[in-house]
């Protein structure tokens, strides 16, 4: 098979962060009871009109700024007229000629994907082909999603590669989230992704017939999706066949996408400008007032964060959530960077997972994750008894300190070596053994200082010391 | 335009036009698209399309609920619990 | 005991239920809806509450203007069975002032038409002659009015459906400033050109319901707060277009004698709007192309007449198919083509262009002149079946379509009598929310002028 160049644009949807619709004031809450987030508005009764979200257009011009756009002073909603049972109204309302923002770029590690535009619509509703797993014979409406404020996000088809637009999504989503602009989350439908693929055998070829992929759910799907789709269409190029311009539905279980209809005759929306909606004037001090709400974005924290001595791995996993990026900032500030990063990726990382809470919800002040990591790295308490204080901590917010004190931890060294040395003393025989080579006769002795600091002293530590002493001791002979 | 043109448009509006009626409508829809031709004669060069409001309108983002959404339901023609039941959309 | 205002409202109950029977102005009467309303305001003047500024007074509703509870149809077998879920602003701020709702009004069907004989539940009747047609597209609303059913009934006007009927009936009907009144529950047709306004015996009681109704909707984003001034001035100008006056003989001469008659300090001149003669063409392409996309959702899924076709795509054709009648059908396929690709630029675009050149010439005379006077229509009432083109019926709104491409308030108020004692409508329009200056003038003219 001889060479081709894969293009690649991506269409995002993004679900803005807003309590109530684009044009009404129903509920965007996810996962009501069927059709009880809907009004006349959104359910298109008749002589209903829309009032748009104040929040939605911030949003907007919010993503704009992070997404390198131009804000345009100026821009109108459009109507895009289709029939289908899922559209109310039968048409979208949504940017056409004047979208609210264009012309950015996204930046990845390597290369910049340029974005043609940004623009405002609703969301559909969602049509249901089975109840649980029985299916009905018909499909069924639910309007809940209808009217929930979307952002498209439109790329040039800047992407050459199934990796790159896996950056790019994850990029993307990043900055959206730091911003507080969208949760991007695919499986509750706050994110969506459409592909246009087309390949080339040179550069010096026109474009392709493009391809349009939908229907992935996860960004891995995307890259599986694109990947199946280059190699598809070189196989066809390759074979003499033809590409028709076509949108196919990826099938994730088979892991193929599918033919879905083919664009013989397009689509007319027949838009014109929304006359029900007046036109968006965006000023200067809107732009600023957004512009203030952006915390420093993900590149920048980076950078910080490798100055601060910090493992590609750590700084990776940090940056991911601008919100977990803070904690660490905030527990860092004045403690061993290194070693709060360690704590935050492994135990508070941890514990989360396991209650299955968000940054958001925990409570443990970041300076006790300070303290604690001071704590270690200064060799005051070893790995083993941060393991066994940390949920503690995390559950109840407690400064390290006060749980050594209560458990009356015996960190100090020096105070558990003479209560070892007790120990060999009552133990001598066990002592023998150790020193011949016997690792298991340690238990003894290290099970006599557990009891006599009733339980207070920690194994490791403990046993450390054993090893320590042992060493000494072949050394004086 | 011909009748192909008409049936054309009425697909794209979903109306069944019936068979008799579609000569009549052809007619008519030329004598008024002959009738617009008018407008050509004024200059509209530098003309900006026309516009009736021109300030910014913003609703706060509040959630209000709508407490009448039984009288939404109890409009439809067909449905299952509280959905709207529409025939099979094929799985395109 | 009967209470006073109940009394009054079974009384035009039955007045309706007896005598519109040869009219058919009403589709419903609220008859429980209305009794207990009165009932309501009976017990307030019982306990001494606050009375509203519209207590008691019976009113008139277009069908096509929705009531939380109550049908509406618009005139259409397609919206059969519907029962609104929400009330239109106008009937909250009507009903906040206690007017009681009687019931609605005959229409075209989807407000399309001038002579309200696209009804799908059959023509409404002039009441001067029920030979001849009210008007349209509120048709209902002006005959109720003129019949003397009830002293006030709303209606909308997107090309001339308030002025014309008004003037075929023989009252006074008002549109208002494009934005004066909240559209919100007025079932769309040109969503750019509809506005609702009142009809009434006289300019004193159409004030009085555009006080209730006016004012700025936060559920409608082209409503605008503003305060109508109720004064003239000094010398109020008056201009008449040369374009107006290519009418009917007994028209014009109608209007001659109204001009001859005008107030004192009001002076006339002539001016020039000289882009009328493209107004309908511009109209015929804005409002069904608005409408092409404001029908669209009639799809009898949520509401409304449904007829399951083979699949669901068939069942659209049919629903719709049946549903609509043939003038309906032919301004959506109007519209869709307007705005289909490849003639989007050449129909719709062009149109809104020439919209705002059409506006420009307003502009321009309303820096000249206070007021723009003239007929209303170029005819009086036709007779029923009389006007069967579709060209010919679109024609006879040239001089009411140029107040709603503009946005600006225009009346029609009574000025003569034409053949068979058929009324005359005078039209006068005023700058975009001058409504009140427009009512003050209009209500000395009114004054002013006597006929036979």
């Amino acid at each position: 098979m001889s060479d081709f160049i894969p293009t690649i644009g991506l269409e995002v949807h993004v679900q803005l962060k807003t309590k109530s619709k684009m044009f009404c004031s129903c509920s965007t809450d996810f996962g009501a009871a069927p059709n009880t987030n809907i009004c006349p508005v959104c359910t298109g009764q008749p002589g209903v009109l829309p009032a748009k979200n104040k929040r939605a257009i911030e949003l907007a011009v919010r993503a704009g700024l992070v997404l390198n756009c131009r804000i345009e002073k100026y821009s109108v909603f459009a109507r895009k007229n289709y029939f289908y049972p899922d559209l109310p109204k039968a048409y979208q309302i949504s940017q056409y000629e004047l979208p609210i923002t264009r012309d950015g770029f996204v930046k990845l590690s390597g290369k910049k994907i340029g974005i043609i535009r940004a623009h405002l619509e609703e969301d559909a509703g969602k049509l249901l082909h089975y109840i649980g797993s029985v299916p009905v014979d018909g499909s069924l409406v639910d309007l809940n999603r209808c009217g929930v404020p979307l952002l498209e996000i439109v790329s040039y088809p800047d992407i050459d590669s199934p990796e790159t637009a896996f950056e790019y999504l994850k990029t993307l989503r990043r900055l959206l989230r730091y911003a507080e602009i969208s949760d991007c989350d695919m499986e509750k439908g706050s994110l969506r992704c459409d592909c246009n693929v087309s390949v080339r055998r040179s550069v010096d070829e026109p474009l392709g017939v493009k391809t349009e992929i939908k229907n992935m759910n996860s960004f891995r799907e995307v890259r599986e999706a694109i990947a199946y789709e280059i190699e598809r269409q070189k196989k066809v190029l390759s074979d003499g066949g033809k590409i028709y311009q076509e949108t196919r539905l990826w099938n994730g279980r088979k892991g193929v996408t599918v033919e879905m209809r083919r664009k013989e005759e397009a689509a007319d929306y027949r838009y014109f400008p929304e006359p029900d909606l007046t036109p968006i004037f965006i000023d200067e001090k809107i732009i600023e007032e957004q512009r203030k709400l952006i915390p420093k974005l993900p590149a920048e924290r980076k950078e910080k964060l490798f100055e601060m001595g910090l493992s590609e791995y750590q700084v990776d996993v940090l940056v991911e959530e601008r919100k977990l990026c803070d904690y660490f900032i905030a527990a860092s500030e004045n403690s061993n960077p290194k070693e709060v990063a360690n704590l935050i990726i492994t135990n508070l990382l941890g514990e989360m997972n396991k209650k299955r809470l968000d940054i958001e919800e925990v409570k443990l002040n970041p300076l006790f994750v300070g303290e604690l990591a001071d704590l270690k790295a200064s060799g005051k308490i070893s790995a083993q008894v941060v393991k066994r204080i940390f949920p503690q901590m995390f559950e109840k917010n407690i400064p390290p300190s006060q749980l050594l004190k209560n458990l009356n931890i015996v960190s100090d060294e020096g105070k558990l070596e003479k209560l070892v040395w007790e120990g060999i003393s009552e133990n001598s025989s066990a002592w023998e053994d150790y020193k011949m080579g016997k690792e298991k006769a340690s238990g003894r002795i290290i099970g006599w200082v557990m009891k006599k600091t009733r339980g207070s002293s920690d194994p490791a530590t403990v046993k450390k010391i054993l090893e320590r002493l042992k060493d000494e001791k072949d050394f004086d002979n | 335009m011909d009748r192909d043109g008409i049936l054309r448009i009425a697909k794209l509006a979903r109306l069944e036009i019936e068979d008799g009626k579609i000569e009549k409508f052809t007619e008519e829809f030329n004598k008024i698209l002959s009738y617009f031709e008018k407008l050509g004669e004024v200059n509209t060069k530098d003309i900006s399309p026309f516009l009736l409001k021109n300030e910014n309108v913003l609703r706060e983002d509040e959630v209000i609920r709508f407490k009448d959404r039984d009288r939404i339901l109890g409009n439809a023609p067909d449905r299952q619990d509280d959905f709207f039941k529409v025939k099979k959309v094929i799985e395109e | 005991m009967k209470g006073q205002i109940k009394e009054k409202i079974a009384g035009c109950i039955g007045k309706i239920k007896q005598a519109d029977i040869k009219i058919h102005s009403f589709l419903e009467i609220f008859e429980h809806r209305a009794i207990e309303k009165a009932e309501q305001l009976d017990e307030k003047v019982k306990n001494g509450d606050k009375q509203g500024r519209l207590f008691g007074l019976p009113v008139a509703i277009k069908d096509n203007i929705v009531i939380k509870g109550e049908r509406a149809t618009c005139g259409s077998k397609i919206l059969e069975g519907f029962i609104s879920p929400y009330d239109a602003e106008v009937v909250k701020r009507l009903e906040r002032e206690d007017a009681v709702i009687i019931g609605r009004t005959n229409m075209d069907e989807f407000a399309f038409g001038s002579s309200t004989e696209t009804s799908a539940w059959g023509v409404t009747r002039n009441p001067v002659n029920p030979e001849f047609v009210p008007g349209g597209s509120s048709g209902g609303s002006a005959a109720s009015v003129a019949a003397g059913f009830v002293p006030v009934a709303l209606g909308s006007d997107t090309g001339g459906s308030i002025r014309q009927p008004a003037s075929f009936c023989g009252v006074c009907g008002f549109k208002p400033s494009y934005g004066a009144v909240s559209r919100y529950g007025l079932v769309a047709f040109g969503s750019s050109l509809d506005q609702i306004g009142p009809f009434a015996g006289n300019v004193r009681d159409i004030k009085k319901i555009f006080e209730v109704i006016r004012g700025r909707d936060e559920k409608d984003e082209t409503s605008v707060e503003f305060e109508p001034v109720y004064a003239l001035k000094e010398k109020v100008v008056c201009g008449i277009p040369k374009e107006y006056l290519n009418c009917s003989e007994k028209v014009k001469s109608a209007v001659k004698k109204t001009i001859e008659q005008l107030p004192k300090n009001f002076e006339v001149v002539e001016i020039s709007l000289p882009h009328t003669e493209y107004a309908v063409g511009v109209y015929y392409i804005i409002a069904p192309s608005e409408a092409s996309s404001n029908l669209a959702r009639f799809d009898g899924i949520r509401y409304g007449r449904r007829i399951d076709g083979s699949d669901l795509i068939d069942g659209y054709f049919k629903t719709r198919g049946s549903g609509f009648g043939d003038e309906v059908k032919r301004r959506i396929m109007l519209g869709t083509f307007a705005l289909s690709s490849g003639y989007y630029d050449a129909y719709y675009l062009k149109a809104q262009k020439v919209r705002a050149v059409i506006k420009r010439d307003f502009d321009i005379a309303f820096k000249k002149v206070d007021l723009i006077i003239g007929p209303t229509s170029p005819v009086i009432a036709f007779k029923i079946g009389e006007i069967t083109d579709p060209l010919s019926m679109y024609l006879q709104d040239i001089f009411t379509i140029p107040a709603n491409l503009a946005g600006i308030p225009a009346i029609s108020i009574p000025c003569g009598r034409g053949e068979m004692g058929l009324p005359v409508g005078f039209q006068i329009m005023a700058a975009r929310f001058n409504d009140g200056f427009l009512l003050e003038a209009a209500e000395k003219i009114e004054e002013a002028i006597s006929y036979e």
